[in-house]
C-alpha cells in the first residue's frame, strides 16, 4: 500500500468548495451538543455532575470548528483531571462489571429502542488489547505523574495536547505543529509526551510531509514497541509494526 | 503481546484509572459521537440518547479498549449505533424538508448546520459515511479505511463519489434558497 494510493485530496472545508458550501461544512463540524444534553449523556453513563456542572461552558457557537471543539472540551477535560489529581472528587460509580447499579441505571436511561440487541461490537481495529507492561504507555504516565505534576502544569499540558489534537482531527496540520512545539518548548520531558510524539507524526501527514512522518514513526515504534499507541502510529503510517 | 502480561493488566483492579479514563473519553470525544449521529439525521435528542449508548458499550468494553484507540472504537461504536437506527426517522424529501425548515423558521434562514444535514441525506449511506469521517471530522484515509474494513482505495473512490453527490445536493439546496430569496 503505496502512500499515492491512499492519499485523499485536501479536505473541502480547506480547499476547492464553494463558500457555500464550505459555510455547511463548517456549521456541522463546529455543532457541539448543548450544556444540558451533555450533562444528561454523562450522568446517564455514570459520569459525576459535578465535574461537568462545575465546568465553564464558552459562550459562543460560531467559531470555527478546532478552536469551538476545544475550548468545548477543555473546561471539562481539565477540571475533571484536576479533580482527580487532587484526589477530593467523589466522582459517579462506573463498576466494570455488568450489571452494577450505574450501568443499569444508565441502560435505563437509554431511549434508543432501535438499538441492535446483541452486544455492538466495535469495527477489530477498535479493538485491540492493552500494551504490554514492558512497553513504555501512554497513559499510564499521564496517572503516575498526576500526583508530582501541579494542577496549573497539568491543565495547561492538557489544553496544548487537546488543542492540538482538534487541530489534527480538523486537518489543520500546520496548526498542530505549532501548538506541539509550544508544548515541547515548554514541557519537553512532560506527561505527554509519547502522545505529543504521536500527534506531531499525524500533522505531518496531514501537511503532507509523509517521509519526515515515516522516519518519526519508524523510531516512535521502535521506543515504544508492543504498545497500542506505537499500534496506532504504525497504522495510520502504513508501516507494519513488528512484535 | 505477552498473554500473560495482558491478563494480568486486565484483572488489576484500577477503578479510579478507568474512571479517569471513561471521563477523559467523554469529556474529549461525546461532542463527536454527538455530531456523527447527529449526521445521520438524528435529533439533538436522539443523538444524545444514542451517544449514551456508545459510551456505555465503551464502558463495558474499557479494558479492550486500547490507549489511543478510544476515538476508533467510539467512532464505530457510533457508526454501528447509527446504522441501526438509520432510517428508522423518517426522512422527508430534500425540497419538501426545505419547504418545512423555512416555514418553520417564520422568515429565518434555515441554520447552516440542518441544510448540511439535508444535503447529506441524500448521499448514499455508504458514500455519506466516508465524506462524514473525511470532510467533517477529519479522520485520515487510513482510519477510515480501518473503521470501515474497506480498503484506503475504496476510501478516495467513496469519496470521490459522495463529494459529487453533496456538492450536487447543496447546488439543488442554494438554488432552491435563492428562488425562495433566503440567500
Amino acid at each position: 500500500m503505496s502512500n499515492s494510493s491512499t492519499r485523499l485530496p485536501p479536505r473541502l472545508r480547506t480547499a476547492g468548495a464553494t463558500p457555500f458550501e464550505q459555510r455547511l461544512l463548517q456549521s456541522a463540524a463546529s455543532e457541539q451538543p448543548s450544556r444540558e444534553l451533555s450533562e444528561r449523556m454523562a450522568a446517564a453513563i455514570g459520569i459525576s455532575a459535578p465535574v461537568l456542572l462545575a465546568a465553564p461552558r464558552p459562550a459562543t457557537s460560531a467559531a470555527k470548528a478546532g478552536a469551538v471543539g476545544a475550548r468545548a472540551v477543555l473546561p471539562w477535560l481539565s477540571g475533571g483531571l484536576l479533580v482527580l489529581a487532587i484526589g477530593g472528587a467523589a466522582l459517579g460509580l462506573l463498576h466494570r462489571t455488568r450489571g452494577a447499579p450505574p450501568a443499569r441505571v444508565a441502560r435505563a436511561l437509554v431511549s434508543v429502542a432501535a438499538a441492535p440487541a446483541a452486544p455492538i461490537a466495535p469495527a477489530p481495529s477498535a479493538v485491540v488489547v492493552a500494551p504490554s507492561e514492558q512497553a513504555p504507555s501512554a497513559s499510564r504516565p499521564n496517572l503516575r505523574n498526576n500526583a508530582s505534576s501541579s494542577a496549573a502544569d497539568l491543565r495547561a499540558q492538557i489544553t496544548l495536547i487537546d488543542a492540538a489534537r482538534v487541530a489534527v482531527s480538523a486537518g489543520a496540520g500546520e496548526r498542530a505543529l505549532g501548538i506541539l512545539r509550544e508544548y515541547e518548548t515548554k514541557y519537553g520531558a512532560g506527561s505527554f509526551r509519547p502522545e505529543v510524539r504521536a500527534l506531531k507524526i499525524e500533522a505531518l501527514i496531514a501537511v503532507g510531509r509523509d517521509s519526515e512522518a515515516r522516519a518519526l514513526a519508524s523510531r516512535f515504534v521502535a521506543d515504544y514497541r508492543g504498545s497500542s499507541l506505537a499500534q496506532r502510529v504504525a497504522r495510520i503510517t502504513g508501516l507494519t509494526q513488528a512484535h | 503481546m505477552n498473554e500473560k502480561s495482558t491478563t494480568a493488566l486486565r484483572d488489576r483492579p484500577a477503578p479510579d484509572a478507568d474512571r479517569l479514563r471513561l471521563q477523559r473519553m467523554f469529556a474529549i470525544f461525546h461532542p463527536a459521537v454527538w455530531r456523527i449521529l447527529r449526521r445521520h439525521g438524528l435529533s439533538p435528542d436522539a443523538a444524545a440518547d444514542a451517544t449514551q449508548q456508545a459510551f456505555l458499550i465503551a464502558a463495558e468494553r474499557l479494558a479492550d479498549i486500547a490507549v489511543d484507540s478510544e476515538r476508533a472504537f467510539l467512532v464505530a461504536t457510533a457508526l454501528r449505533v447509527a446504522r441501526g437506527l438509520r432510517r428508522k426517522s423518517s426522512r422527508l424529501e430534500l425540497d419538501n424538508e426545505l419547504d418545512q425548515h423555512i416555514a418553520s423558521a417564520a422568515g429565518d434562514e434555515p441554520a447552516d448546520v440542518e441544510l448540511c444535514d439535508l444535503a447529506l441525506s441524500k448521499l448514499n449511506p455508504e458514500l455519506a459515511e466516508v465524506f462524514l469521517l473525511y470532510e467533517i471530522e477529519g479522520l485520515s484515509s487510513i482510519e477510515i479505511a480501518a473503521l470501515l474494513e474497506i480498503p484506503p482505495g475504496s476510501v478516495a473512490s467513496r469519496l470521490r463519489r459522495a463529494r459529487e453527490q453533496f456538492r450536487t445536493a447543496v447546488s439543488r439546496l442554494e438554488r432552491g434558497l435563492n428562488r425562495r430569496g433566503q440567500r
